[in-house]
């Protein structure tokens, strides 16, 4: 108990603000690409930001690194202003979707450009690009030119290069955008401890939810230029903020109806669920692993739905439901060769602690 | 907040800075000169020096005279004729080079572009070279029995044409092929499979997509035949005059500058005024249409 | 049935027109160099006998070989000038996003649109009044307006390929703007620079219609020379000079294209 609490304690201190973003706005001419964005990052945390294509991630990112200037607002890093301080002046690290490797470098000029630009000592830029290339596990590589490695490679040296600066915030957009499935899960691992093992405050741009559930500590969700939920992953996943929200991280299905007096949630068409929150007009979001067997529930009113269609999901069998006039949709496992049919009638219950309710559509 | 505004006027600075050198070498050694030539088109007399009023005495001069108006139709005459011949061999050449695989290409586009950048004065001469009494085309044909004797090939009118044919294919092969290459060869394809023959697909696709390119091309081209006059001077001979070598001698024999300016100024305009109305008539409706710049 | 031999027809054509092309194109400096090796007095082709005579006489003449090195030196200078103008200004246009953009870019190009007449008789009224008249300097100056455009356009050309991510991520590698430029921009346009220098050198070397105007005293380059001395006579002599200008202009075609590929030299 005792040593939980020093714990706290001590991230507690550690975990001063490093970046602020403080009501940024980007116009290009009339057009507004973010209205109004505010963010703060602590130091060593890992801040994804999770959003459709188009929807501002990377001009956020690119004013924070200093090569896109914000029509209004401020950013911070550590508690200065650098909203009109140039991108060499900020120390941010940067690993670019395209990784932006000097052509006419080696490796090991690559990542010693950095060190070169603040003038650090000779003998002491080799020992710190050695270390770099040992930790992204380069070091027989280190004479080669970027257009000779595969994508992977270029992907490490690039990491390699910013973090040799040992910059305040590290900065990843789409790193893994360019690289085949299997490739991409592997150095997200690794990228993953390396981060850890460097205690390095990042900001991550993905629209890759896996990515963004599996790697963050906090993920903003952003929509059309606004953050839209900040949350843990578990906090986005289990209790989405808004109906944007649910529907972009994992899969769910939305019920419209409305919470009535008594604390009950009831669809048009008379499916009913205990709830809690506002009186009106709401929607409730079921998680597909939510939707259980009805025997699995057994203090919970069982429900007749009809199975419109099944089909695998790895280890679970994906069933879209019809229950009255709703829709739903279920994951769940069957022994082998019991698997029901489209047409066929199931019995279900919804788990009633894991059903949320967000404002309804417009 | 000032110490910003203060940095953002330094960086403005920077880049007015950048541009300064460029931008005043062109305006004090082009603007102004351009200006001048206007200006001294307008002393009455036939000297600038200690020249001064405004007067259309050399307009007057030009459009009175007969034989300055018939030179000045005969190089008009010779502009367009060059664009054409220009156009109906450069293209083919500048389409196949665009076809063709890069590395077929280089050789290629080296023939195309060492005459392009050789001296005017060396290509012309080898043209005289060629076409002289003991040259090779003479030779040619009275080998071939043609001709039974050697002819005088030079000095006409055929002689300048060909001469600037050949002085300005590069460009138009250039620009063709420029074009072409942005034209997607799976849309010809497309339309070939689409039983259009060959002759179909090249009207229905590859000339309407290529056209505004190529007058451009072909505007720029006209501007500088119109105003050659090494080329007419040195294969011509006094049969085959242009406006060009009329200017250069009020110029440099006669030292009637106000008269060379007012005829450079007249030049100018014609050229600009055939630009401006094929920018208009053709290329504006055409690129309104197609979204193909 | 028709169509295919009209298709067939025209292909035909079309190579017969690609080969006379090809061949108007390189025959008159073939023949140039041919004629110059002759050992004969006059002009004819297939010439007769061979000989460096008219190459030796070219060496002898201080009439064309000062013209060559005066057109050498001028040639360097407003390379090396419309370089330093003309990567400035495209730099600008390229890397700085201003309104008017499309307007400058429109400017520096236009010098390829003033017939040299024009150009040529403002610049020497011009340089009377500034006491530039018939100089080396008035000759140069001249020389850079008409070489700016090429080199203004190559090099924007290469900018826009320029990925600016990688101009961008070393800023965020703590290099200054002028070590970004140093280190990263200028070594990845080399290809561009060189082509662009290639051609401005060329241009310049070659140029005969603004010389004439601006080097009518006494700085003669040898286009001027040669085309006063073709008014005159043709004979062997302009053929071994032509042919040192031919070499010159291939040399310097081929080293850009080695350098940088074909596609980059225009
Ligand atoms: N220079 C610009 N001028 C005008 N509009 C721009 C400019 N740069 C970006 N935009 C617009 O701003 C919006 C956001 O762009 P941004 O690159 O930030 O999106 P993103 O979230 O990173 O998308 P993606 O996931 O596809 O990379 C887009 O609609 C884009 O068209
Ligand atoms: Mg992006």
């Amino acid at each position: 108990m005792q040593i939980l609490a020093q714990d706290a304690l001590a991230s507690g201190l550690q975990r001063e603000t490093i970046v602020v973003f403080r009501n940024l706005r980007k116009d290009y001419g009339a057009l507004t690409v973010v209205p109004d964005f505010s963010l703060e990052i602590r130091r060593g945390e890992l801040v994804c930001l999770l959003g459709p294509s188009g929807c501002g991630k990377t001009t956020t990112l690119r004013m924070l690194a200093g090569f896109i200037s914000p029509t209004s607002g401020e950013i911070l890093i550590e508690g200065q202003n650098v909203t009109r301080v140039p991108a060499y002046r900020r120390d941010v690290g940067i690993v670019f979707q395209n990784y932006a490797l000097f052509p006419h470098m080696t490796v090991a000029k690559n990542v010693e450009y950095g060190l070169v630009n603040i003038g650090m000592k000779r003998q002491e830029r080799a020992s710190r690009v050695q270390d770099m290339l040992r930790r992204v596990e380069l070091q027989h590589l280190a004479e080669r030119y970027p257009r000779e490695l595969s994508g992977g490679q270029q992907q490490r040296v690039a990491l390699a290069r910013a973090l040799a600066l040992q910059p305040k915030v590290l900065l990843l957009d789409e790193p893994f955008s360019n690289l085949d499935a299997q490739l991409r899960v592997r150095l997200r691992d690794d990228l993953h401890s390396l981060i850890r093992n460097l205690k390095m405050t990042t900001l991550f741009v993905t629209h890759d939810q896996d990515e963004a559930l599996t790697l963050a500590d906090r993920i903003v969700v952003m929509n059309k230029g606004a953050a839209e939920q900040v949350g843990s992953p578990e906090e986005i996943y289990d209790a989405p903020a808004t109906r944007f929200v649910a529907e972009f991280v994992g899969q769910c299905s939305l019920l419209e109806g409305q919470i009535l007096d008594g604390g009950e949630f009831r669809t048009d068409d008379g499916l009913k669920l205990p709830a809690f929150g506002q009186v009106g007009k709401a929607t409730a979001v079921i998680r597909p692993e939510n939707v259980k067997k009805a025997r699995e529930m057994p203090g919970v009113p069982a429900r007749r739905a009809r199975i419109e269609t099944s089909g695998y999901h790895g280890a679970l069998t994906r069933l879209q439901l019809r229950l009255g006039g709703s829709k739903l949709i279920m994951d769940t496992q069957f022994p082998v060769g019991q698997k029901p049919k489209p047409g066929e009638q199931i019995d279900i219950a919804i788990d009633p602690v894991a059903v949320r309710f967000v404002p309804p559509v417009q | 907040m000032n110490s910003s505004t203060a940095e953002s006027e330094r960086r403005k600075t920077c880049w007015l800075l950048l541009l300064a050198p460029a931008l005043l070498t062109l305006i004090v050694f082009m603007l102004i000169p351009a200006g001048i030539v206007l200006r001294i088109s307008f002393y009455p007399g036939s000297t600038t020096i200690g020249a001064e009023g405004y007067s259309l005495a050399q307009y007057v001069k030009f459009f009175w005279n007969p034989l300055h108006l018939s030179v000045l139709g005969e190089t008009v005459a010779y502009a367009l004729i060059v664009c054409l011949g220009c156009l109906v061999l450069g293209f083919p050449v500048g389409y196949s080079l665009a076809r063709h695989p890069p590395a077929k290409r280089r050789v290629r586009m080296l023939m195309v572009i060492v005459p392009l950048t050789l001296s005017l004065v060396v290509v012309v001469f080898g043209w005289l070279v060629l076409l002289g009494r003991q040259g090779l085309i003479n030779n040619v044909l009275v080998w071939l029995g043609i001709l039974s004797s050697p002819q005088q090939l030079l000095f006409n009118r055929t002689a300048v044409v060909i001469v600037l044919i050949q002085q300005f294919l590069p460009f138009i092969i250039l620009s063709v092929m420029n074009v072409v290459m942005q034209i997607d060869p799976f849309l010809e394809q497309a339309s070939t499979s689409l039983r259009a023959n060959r002759v179909r697909t090249f009207i229905k696709v590859v000339i309407p997509l290529s056209t505004p390119g190529i007058l451009a091309g072909l505007s720029l081209i006209f501007v500088m035949a119109a105003s050659a006059f090494v080329t007419p001077r040195l294969v011509g001979g006094p049969r085959a005059q242009m406006v060009g070598g009329f200017i250069y001698d009020q110029i440099l024999t006669t030292s009637n500058w106000p008269f060379g300016a007012a005829m450079a100024f007249i030049l100018l305009a014609v050229g600009f005024g055939l630009m401006a109305a094929l920018n208009t008539a053709i290329i504006r409706p055409l690129t309104r249409g197609l979204h193909v710049q | 049935m028709f169509s295919d031999i009209v298709d067939r027809m025209l292909a035909g054509v079309g190579k017969l027109v690609r080969v006379l092309v090809y061949l108007t194109l390189i025959l008159p400096g073939v023949i140039v160099v041919a004629t110059s090796f002759t050992s004969g007095n006059a002009m004819r082709f297939p010439p007769t006998g061979f000989s460096l005579r008219w190459y030796y006489a070219f060496w002898e003449s201080s009439l064309f070989f000062d013209s060559l090195t005066l057109s050498l030196k001028l040639a360097a200078l407003s390379t090396v000038l419309s370089l330093l103008f003309g990567f400035a200004a495209a730099f600008a246009i390229e890397r700085h996003k201003f309104s008017g953009r499309e307007l400058i870019r429109g400017f520096m190009l236009s010098p390829l649109l003033i017939p040299a007449v024009v150009l040529g008789l403002g610049l020497m009224q011009l340089q009377v009044w500034i006491g530039l008249s018939q100089t080396f300097v008035g000759l140069l100056i001249g020389h850079v307006v008409v070489t700016l455009p090429y080199v203004v356009r190559t090099l924007s050309a290469s900018m826009v390929l320029l990925d600016q991510n990688l101009e961008q991520a070393a800023m965020s590698l703590r290099a200054k703007p002028a070590t970004v430029l140093r280190t990263i921009t200028i070594p990845l346009l080399v290809p561009g620079i060189i082509s662009a220098g290639v051609f401005a050198f060329v241009t310049s070397f070659g140029n005969v219609s603004l010389s004439v105007f601006l080097g009518a005293g006494g700085n003669v380059t040898l286009p001027v020379q040669v085309l006063a001395y073709v008014e005159q006579t043709v004979d062997p002599l302009v053929a071994a000079v032509s042919s040192v200008v031919i070499v010159f202009t291939l040399l310097a075609i081929l080293i850009a294209d080695r350098i940088s590929g074909p596609r980059t030299v225009i």
